[in-house]
């Protein structure tokens, strides 16, 4: 089975379920975790369980998981009372956390203590990392915000999946968007540059997953056993 | 410059500063509750940069050696809160920008906050805690009914308590929990073997080890029940194997000042239950008289940390 960790009204999510339907994919979502059936140990004592797609399944069941959320949003709680949806949410978000991180089978991205995938970084974090390994890269923000506006400019997208990019035939944008996946602790990682190509302009740990190129390389990350 | 960012009157925060001044440390006291005239620019590339901007003038971000942060969520600060909309979002806009700022800059920081983060997942911080050599208890999280049941029988008695960070009370599971077990299939609640014995918190601030013993009847000694149970705190000198573990567990977590939790059984066996990132170390120091606001002045004095590159 693939476990899709997302909310349950995430479109996009539901768009990758229905495409890998043939490989067991299901989505994990936060009504799942409000379910009997969930079982963690730490130290570990016995196999933990899960509850996904409504079904008690042991972990070992589990072949790969990609998680599509950075954390559970008391908003999404509506079977809560709504003085009850932020503690119930930090509550999920903790067990979660715990949860990913004991699963041995690949998971994309890896939580870490400030999201349930990849290092949550902001637009500083990246731009520091990009510019300590050698990418142009620059990250200004000023207080209070004026124009009250955010500026994009066009850029180039480079998505790389383990060590395979996508998106560009550039091998230079392609080795710096897997630099930066590694500085990260990444194995999925959207980067987009300038369209000059000379400049690192932002990073993001949910790529948009359209490309059937792109998924096929997910999935096939997700079944590799580790 | 030393920045100190939270509120004045926090306790912690205001024992470091009057530390820092006691060793005419410069200080930029920042209060979280009154954001009214600051402006922040703050440049990243290879290097951290930027300005920040205060009614009684302006401050060079470089020139901050050191920072020790004990912020608030800024829309549960009624200062804040109580004002307008526009008033909360930059308050928070501006926590954001400072909290960036400390993830990046090379200066020494109390404590980076996603090195913090760990704490607010306490099975999480248990497996890592594990993973350093220390006995952790057996703790469950489960929305199972029967499970817990299984659990309770191995262990015979055991507590409960929240998951995250959010406080909550230690209590004794008791039969009479029982008409409740059906709520659990609502929310993963933990629990967690209970583990007999005096408390110890033990504040670690660089290589400084501050330890105190707490007795106490209550399940949780922070919320006694009645004066019997109001613990008792007094300073001790950890076993010198067992301080240098908790000097390299705050190090492997990337903690410079932290607030740990151990349980000593009858037997002598070592329990840790929980790393603190941001304790609230005067409630022991008052009691006990240790130096920790000291300790804490000196390391921030220190200056930026050898390896203070930015991982």
């Amino acid at each position: 089975m693939i476990v899709v960790v997302a909310s349950t009204y995430d479109v996009r999510a539901q768009r990758i379920v229905a495409h890998w339907g043939s490989h067991g994919a299901t989505m994990l979502t936060a009504e799942d975790l409000c379910m009997p059936g969930w079982s963690l140990t730490v130290p570990k004592l016995i196999e933990p369980t899960a509850v996904i797609g409504g079904r008690t399944v042991p972990a070992a069941e589990i072949r790969g998981i990609l998680t599509l959320r950075p954390c559970i949003f008391p908003e999404e709680l509506q079977g809560f009372h709504s003085s009850d949806r932020k503690y119930v949410a930090a509550e999920l978000n903790a067990f979660l956390l715990a949860w990913l991180s004991a699963q041995s089978c690949p998971v994309l991205n890896r939580p870490t203590a400030c999201s349930l995938a990849g290092p949550n970084w902001r637009a500083e974090q990246w731009a520091h990392a990009a510019a300590g390994l050698g990418i142009p890269a620059r990250s200004r923000r000023s207080l209070p915000n004026r124009d009250g506006v955010a500026h994009s400019e066009p850029s180039l997208n480079v998505i790389a999946v383990g060590e395979h990019c996508f998106g560009c035939d550039d091998s230079v944008l392609s080795d710096w968007t897997r630099q930066l996946a590694r500085a990260a602790g990444v194995d999925l990682l959207s980067a987009s540059y300038s369209i000059d190509r000379s400049r690192f302009l932002a990073a993001n740990i949910w790529p948009s997953l359209s490309d059937p190129a792109v998924l096929a390389a997910v999935r096939e990350m997700l079944e590799s056993r580790r | 410059m030393i920045l100190l960012w939270g509120l004045p009157k926090d306790s912690p925060v205001a024992a470091v500063n009057a530390a820092l001044a006691r060793l005419g440390q410069p200080v930029l006291l920042l209060d979280q509750q009154d954001a009214r005239g600051v402006e922040l620019d703050l440049c990243v590339d290879r290097e951290v940069s930027g300005v920040l901007r205060l009614p009684q003038g302006e401050c060079h971000l470089e020139t901050m050696t050191a920072a020790y942060i004990r912020p608030y969520e800024s829309s549960r600060l009624q200062a804040i809160h109580a004002r307008s909309t526009t008033v909360s979002s930059q308050a928070a806009a501006f926590d954001d920008a400072l909290l960036s700022w400390c993830e990046v800059t090379p200066a020494r920081v109390i404590n980076r906050p996603s090195a913090m983060a760990s704490n607010h997942s306490k099975p999480y911080q248990s497996s890592l805690i594990h993973g350093q050599g220390f006995d952790v208890p057996e703790t469950l999280v489960t929305t199972d009914a029967a499970v817990l049941e299984a659990f309770w029988q191995r262990h015979g008695q055991i507590v409960y308590k929240s998951i995250s960070g959010v406080r909550s009370i230690v209590t004794r599971l008791t039969p009479s929990h029982r008409e409740r077990f059906a709520n659990l299939a609502h929310c993963p609640t933990q629990f967690q073997q209970w583990i007999p014995g005096d408390d110890y918190r033990v504040h670690v601030a660089g290589d400084d080890v501050f330890a105190c013993r707490v007795t106490s009847s209550a399940t949780d000694y922070r919320y006694p029940h009645s004066e019997e149970q109001a613990p008792e705190i007094q300073p001790c000198t950890l076993p010198a194997d067992l301080a240098d573990r908790c000097r390299r567990l705050a190090a492997a977590l990337s903690l410079e000042l932290v607030g740990i939790d151990l349980r000593r059984t009858p037997d002598g066996q070592w329990f840790c239950f929980e790393v603190n990132p941001s304790p609230g170390f005067t409630y022991y120091e008052q009691v006990t008289g240790q130096p920790i606001a000291d300790a804490i002045a000196r390391l921030l004095s220190s200056g930026v940390p050898a390896n203070g590159v930015w991982t």
